[in-house]
Order: structure tokens, then sequence, then C-alpha cells
């Protein structure tokens, strides 16, 4: 059956190749006009087309994707080098379109958001090459782009030859893509429970925002890190059949150890925290549930509603002991405030009233 | 346009190339393939239904999707889940899931269809990261309780900075590369209790990706070939039993013997349960997978009670036909359905109330496919060997339908019988060895042509008796066996 896919496939794109090199010859003179959008997987859905040297040039760009996109012509060989001044432009770079200063730029686009199409007028160049197509968000361009061919003779190298195409690799459409790699849309707050650099194997990745997430600890019942930047790359461990891990795409700014943050009365605990489960809330937060000296102890680290502060709330319900707070903090200038003080000593008491709720606030910008 | 219209024949060509399968198999059932929705993974991971008809299907990436096979409409109940492997529905709002770091309880708390409580039932078990670390399950017994299944870690992947549970080093053997236990429980069938008591139930495997109970509630697992299983095997699990993988053995309550790689083939050998069901290594399953039982199926009557399996290697589904021979249960397997439209990788098997055969796919790096086809079946009665009963000295073969005679064709060109065992060792998988062609003493039909009884001249425990069948056809001579080769894993002799 698959078999006589393939035939029939090949049978069309033949018919269809034929109809292609039948129109070529007429193009000379006419102005040429070219659509691109966009694929999963940071892809142009065209990888490469063909001008002739002087033809006028009319390219919509269409961006049906769900995240931004712009596309840039650049001179003969200036990819990587445009997206390198491109990629420096850090947080200045969305004001600007992420168009860096360069010479090696012909025509641009400005940001465009799902749904808005930009249109270039432009006469190709007279000089005979291959002129990259390039989108320059941050870590688009290495693997988003596509190669406009500017000669007389209209001939390209076959496509599995031609390296001035991105390789048509699935393993590209994973990385930084994680909205694409479910049938649904993924929007913050979410979570995967997987396998984390950092951490026990029993992990919690949950995305914040767009430039924040957390890892947390099923094994010792605790926050591990929080992370900015883009989220998580899933390639190898879903390749499956190969040790790996979800490997954390942004800065981790904040990290404990695994001695445990909250002590329930005076003495070590006798036993070690018990993971009970989580409750997904009505605004996609995760409630994670834990039983800490016997007391069920609920905890939910959210992003407050400016995206200024991470929260970090306790519940424990049934608490009849005094209790302390104080992370091993490994790693990360700011730390949790309490009712707007910073923890005397790193190291937050509270009495069996006051521990039965309380918040801790963490400052991204102190 | 000569060439344009060439290639349209081509294309006509490549259509009526795909209507020529007619067989007798095709009236039996008919397989179709589901739609999956745009953007998923389809890797299969595990299948279950809900009373309505509705299919629960959880992938490797986490998602556990409910499709209508009355709307064709897919919708998703929830996500995020580390390797949900194992699907057990309670009922529409409530299921248990079997993911790598736990057995979960999710629930759909305000009846907007998608889970929003999810409450660890066990995670008593360790982890080291290991990519091997698979977890199968749950199946519930009559009194309701659950069975889980934990695969052994594989030396082709490592063991994190951080593990789950405290290690031993001694489930690990100093030479050679076989699956280690170094945290509690790999290699084990867990038992968990309606109160949740949870009970370490037999040990010994390596790779147990599919458990299934029988009509009578005993406990079958399945087992993937390679180091210490010379072919993959079927295995009825008892309490206390080990089923020869010596890794996990360490966990044994009360273990003083050191680390059991140390103690030897012989000694392990001797220790060990042997299977109910081997299935011969390329010619019947490579990598076999889910057991589902045949209850009350009303067009599968003749298979009541047998299993069917999946494999993964292989455009095919393999069935099982088990007795009692005084405690003990073994008995025969063949071929299911072969090809037919069926693809390969099938991980993951669940009949749907109204008896249609679901399948999920899944390759996950390995070979397989993904994907999820629907097996309905017509109600005609497939020519075929039902099942074998042993005997004394010999075997019963018995027909779906009358056989008919067999003329003046030879017997022995009707009837190949050949027996072979398979080696116990720590190397990956056992070729055949003691290969012999077994002479048939006496032949006698019986039951109304619908049994061949065969008298064969050696009959011993521990070897695969198979049975090459050429040219049998049915009464009316309007079907031939589709199927060919039949295989008795003789564990124990009638005495």
């Amino acid at each position: 059956m698959n078999k006589n896919y393939a035939l029939l496939l090949l049978g069309l794109l033949l018919v269809l190749s034929q109809g292609y090199r039948n129109q070529g010859k007429d193009e000379q003179a006419a102005k040429k006009e070219i659509k691109i959008s966009v694929l999963p997987g940071l892809q142009f859905d065209i990888p490469r087309f063909h001008v002739q040297p002087g033809q006028q040039v009319t390219l919509h760009f269409q961006n049906n994707d769900d995240m931004d996109h712009n596309l840039l012509l650049l001179k003969p060989g200036t990819r990587v080098e445009v997206v390198d001044l491109a990629t420096n432009m850090g947080a200045k770079g969305m004001a600007k379109d992420y168009i860096p200063e360069s010479k090696a730029i012909l025509w641009h686009t400005k940001i465009l958001h799902a749904g808005q199409t930009g249109t270039l007028n432009f006469k190709a160049p007279l000089e005979e090459g291959v002129y990259p197509y390039v989108c320059t968000l941050p870590g688009h361009g290495y693997i988003m782009y596509g190669a406009m061919y500017v000669n007389k003779s209209g001939k390209m190298p076959s496509l599995a030859q031609d390296k001035n195409i991105p390789p048509s690799n699935a393993a590209n459409a994973h990385a930084h893509h994680a909205h694409q790699d479910h049938p649904f849309e993924q929007k913050p707050p979410y979570y995967y429970r997987t396998y984390m650099e950092g951490a026990s194997p029993a992990a919690f990745a949950v995305r914040l925002s767009d430039q924040l997430a957390f890892c947390w600890d099923a094994t010792h019942c605790k926050l591990r890190y929080i992370w900015s930047g883009d989220f998580l790359d899933f390639t190898a461990i879903w390749k499956g059949h190969k040790d790996a891990k979800a490997k954390v795409l942004g800065d981790i700014f904040y990290r404990e150890g695994a001695l445990p943050t909250l002590q329930i009365g005076s003495t070590a605990h006798a036993e070690k925290p018990k993971f009970k489960g989580y409750k997904l809330l009505k605004d996609g937060h995760l409630e994670f549930r834990y039983s800490l000296a016997g007391q069920d102890v609920f905890e939910t680290i959210s992003l407050a509603p400016e995206g200024k502060e991470i929260i970090r709330a306790f519940r424990i319900p049934n608490l009849k002991q005094a209790l302390t707070f104080q992370p091993t903090q490994l790693e990360g200038a700011g730390s949790f405030t309490y009712q707007g003080k910073p923890l005397p000593g790193g190291k937050l008491s509270l009495d069996a009233q006051a521990g039965k709720q309380f918040t801790l606030v963490y400052s991204l910008n102190p | 346009m000569k060439r344009q219209f060439i290639y349209l024949l081509l294309i006509l060509l490549g259509f009526s190339a795909c209507q020529d399968a007619g067989s007798d198999q095709k009236e039996v059932f008919h397989i179709d393939t589901i739609k999956t929705p745009d953007g998923l993974t389809a890797e299969v991971a595990a299948l279950d239904f809900l009373p309505d008809g509705r299919l629960v299907a959880a992938f490797m990436r986490g998602e556990i999707m409910i499709y209508n096979p009355k709307t064709a409409a897919w919708s998703l109940f929830a996500t995020g889940l580390h390797e949900p492997l194992g699907l057990k529905v309670i009922n529409e709002k409530e299921m248990l899931v079997m993911q790598l770091p736990e057995l979960t309880r999710i629930r759909d708390t305000d009846g907007d269809g998608q889970a929003d409580d999810f409450e660890t039932v066990y995670d008593g078990f360790g982890m080291t990261g290991n990519y091997h670390e698979f977890t199968y399950g749950p199946v519930s017994d009559a009194e309701g309780n659950l069975f889980i299944a934990l695969n052994s870690s594989s030396s082709g992947g490592g063991v994190s900075p951080e593990l789950r549970g405290d290690t031993l080093g001694i489930g690990r053997a100093k030479e050679g590369k076989p699956m280690f236990s170094i945290v509690p429980y790999r290699g084990w069938v867990m038992k968990i209790s309606k109160d949740g008591q949870v009970t370490p139930f037999a040990s010994g495997f390596r790779s147990p990706n599919g458990l299934g109970i029988d009509a009578k509630g005993r406990l079958f697992v399945s087992e993937n070939q390679g180091d210490w299983v010379g072919s993959s095997p079927l295995f009825h699990v008892q309490q206390g039993k080990f089923y020869g993988h010596p890794a996990g053995l360490v966990w044994t309550p009360g273990w003083n013997q050191g680390n059991p790689f140390d103690l030897g083939a012989e000694k392990l050998d001797s220790m060990r349960e042997k299977p109910a069901i081997i299935f011969p290594h390329d010619l019947l399953a490579n990598s076999p997978t889910q057991p589902v039982l045949i209850k009350d199926h009303p067009q599968l009557k003749a298979y009541e009670g047998q299993f069917i399996i999946g494999e993964m290697n292989k455009e095919r589904l393999v069935r099982v036909a088990l007795e009692d021979i005084k405690g003990n249960m073994q008995g025969m397997a063949t071929i299911f359905i072969e090809k037919q439209g069926l693809r390969k990788g099938n991980n993951r098997l669940a009949f749907a109330p109204n008896g249609d055969l679901w399948v999920g796919q899944s390759d996950h790096g390995w070979l397989g496919d993904r994907g999820v086809q629907r097996i309905s079946f017509t109600g005609k009665v497939p020519f075929d060997v039902q099942d074998m009963n042993l005997k004394q000295d010999g075997f019963d073969l018995n027909f779906t339908n009358a056989i008919a005679d067999f003329g003046e064709v030879p017997l022995d060109s009707i009837v190949q019988i050949r027996r072979y065992r398979y080696l116990y060792h720590q190397k990956y998988g056992s070729p055949q060895v003691d290969v012999e062609a077994i002479k048939i003493k006496k032949a006698d039909v019986k039951n109304s042509n619908k049994k061949l009884s065969l008298q064969l001249e050696k009959m011993d425990a521990g070897f695969v008796y198979e049975f090459q069948l050429n040219q049998v056809f049915n009464k009316k001579r309007t079907d031939s066996l589709e199927n060919r080769l039949y295989m008795y894993t003789l564990k124990e002799k009638l005495f």
C-alpha cells in the first residue's frame, strides 16, 4: 500500500515538475511573484527559488505561524554573520525588528506577528549568485533560512545536494519549538514530567511564561532551579532508545540544593518527604502536595500578574508546630523575601499559626 | 504531453495494484487506520476504552487523548506525563496511569473533560535516570489488586548523578553488559492491594513490556529476548518466584547471597521458573508486547480464553492458547494476524466494547511504526488450529473446522515436526540448540475430523515443539490453512 502511494507521489511530482519546467521558459522578462509562508519547526515553506539577474520581484512573506518572524534578503555568504549580529542585539533587538546594522542586508520585512504578511518589491541583483533569505529572530536564523538563486541559466543543484538550504531534518523541527511538538498549542503556564539536569529522575519542568521556567523535584518535594530564556529542547529525549535529558535552553539564575528547604518542628524530619500529587489549577499553575513530618503541604509557584516576581505560596492547613524556611541557595543573586523583607540570615521562622499559609516573593529585577 | 500520459498511466497502475489482495483472512477481519491529529507524534504508549466505546490513548510525549469512533474526533485529556506506558480506565473521569516515576490516579474533578487532579498511588521504587527504566501495567485481578512491572536498567545507558531510592551496588554484573538493578525493584513485578499495600511480587524480569490477566485471574507477563533471555517468552507469574534475569534478585526480601550475577548460570537456572510460552525468535516474535484476553467475544468464540499479543518487529499479532497441566501453564503460540494492512510496532492492544481490536503502534528509536489501527471481525471463523492439548505421548491439534481427508498425500509431507531449545545464559539471546526432526509414530483424525491426534517418538520437557502444516484443507476444500507454524512450549510433560 505504501509503495503504491510512493508511486503515485512520484507520478504526481513528475507531472508537476514538467509543468514547472515549461513555466520557467516564459519567466525571463516577466515580473516574478514569490509567496513564502512558514512550516512547523522553524522552516520557510519554500527552501529556495530562482530569479533572473535584474528581474523585478515581488516577495510576499505570510507569517502563518503562531510565533513572530521576519525575512531578510542578504548578500551571498553573509547569513551566519548577520544572524550573529542580530543575536547580539539582545533585548534591544525587538524594537529594531532584529535588523542589525549591516551592509550585507539588501531588503527586509519588519517583525510579522501571527497572521501578518510583509511584501518586498525589489529588482534582483545583476550579479549572479546565491542570496540567502533568513529570519533573524533569536535562534531562528540558524535553521530558518532559504536561498534565492540569481542566474541566467536557471540552474540549481539537486535539492539533496544543495548546501544553501537547511537540511530538512525533523530533528531541527523539535529544537526551540516546543509548541509544534504536540497536537495543541501550548500557552504558559504548562508543564512536563521528564528527565532534567540537576534534579532527580522524578522531575517536573514548569514553564511560567515565554521567558521563565522552573524545575521541581518530586523525589525531594522541592524547587530545584529557575531559569530565564527559552524552555526545553526535547530533541534527544524524544528520539528514544538512548540516555537523554530535556535540555534547559535558558540561563539558570536561581538554584537550591537537594536538602530540605522547609523544616517543620525543631528537629530533622524522621522521614523523607513523600510526594502525593498535584492539582492543575484553573489558571494552569500546579499546586504540588506532599507530606513533610506527617503534615500535608501544598505548594504553588507562580508568576505575579505583572511578570516581575515569582510567588512561592505554601499552605499547611493542619500545622501544629513552628516551621522554618531556609533554602540551600547554591546559585542566584536574588533571594526570596517575606512580607517585603529579606529573610534574616537567609532563614524565615514562623509559628504554627503564621505557618499555616505563607508566601515568599522572588523579585526578578531587584 | 506523451510523457505526462505515461506518468498518468503509472499512477493508475499504482491504484489498481492496491486491490488484488483477496484472501480468506480478509473475510475474517478488516483493518483500518485511524487518522491521528496533526502535530501528534503518535508513538502509542497505552490504550484502553471508556465504557461508552471511546478510546483512550496515551502517547510517549505525555499526552492522553480520547477518540470518539462515532465522530472521528480527538480530544485532549491530559498532557505533560512522563512516558505514560500503561493506562487503566476507571470511568470517564478517572483513570490510572503508569508513568516512568509513578503510578498515578488522574481525575477530571470539574467535569470539563480534562484531568486536573493527579494523585500519586505508588512511587516507592527507584529510578536512576536510565532511559530503559520503563514501567508497565497496571492490570487488576478479580479482587482489585493491581500489578505493575518495572524494567531493569540498560547497560546501553548509564546512571544519572542523582538517583531516586537507596542504591545497592550489587545488582550489576562485573563482566559483560547485561541489564542491571541498582535501585529497588528494577526487574520486578509489584502488587498493589486495594488498600494501598505494596508487595514485591516476583523478580527476574528484563524488559517485561506486557501484562495480562486470564479468565481465571492468573497473571501473565511477556518478556523481551536479550541477556538471560534466549528467546522472548510469556511467563505465568506467581508470587515469590524468580523468572530468570539475575539483576533484580538483590531486592528479594532477606537476600543474603551477594551479587546474583556471581551465582552462575547453573545455579540461577535451578532457581528460575521457566516460561509458559517461548516465542521462537525470527519465527514468531522478536519483541512481544501486551497480551489481551479474548473474553465473551461473539466473533472470536473459537479462541475464547486465549491471548492476542502484539509484536514490535513485524506486521503481526500473535495468538497464545494455554492449557493447565496440573497447575502448570503452558501451550501453543501461533500467528494471529500477519500483514493484511497491519503495521509494525504493535505495542499496545485493547478490545473495544463492541469487540473491535484496536492496536497502537510505536517505535521510539526501535523498529516499529506509529499510529492507531482498528481490526473489525466479521464473525467468519477462520480455518485454523484452535488450540493444542498435551497427551502422554504426543499432542492433539484441535481445528476450528473439520479437516479434509489427506487422501494419498503422505502424512510426513503434511505435518513436519521439529523441536529445539534455547540456552539460558548472559549472552544476548540464544540460537536454537538441539534442533531435531521428530518422527510421528501414529496419527489419528477424531472428533468429527476436527482433531488431529499425533503420537511422537520423542517427548521431552524443556523443548519447543514446532509443527509445520502443509496442504491442510477444510472439509469442503474451500479454505486452506493460512497459518503454517504452531509452536508448543513443552515446559512439563504429563505424568
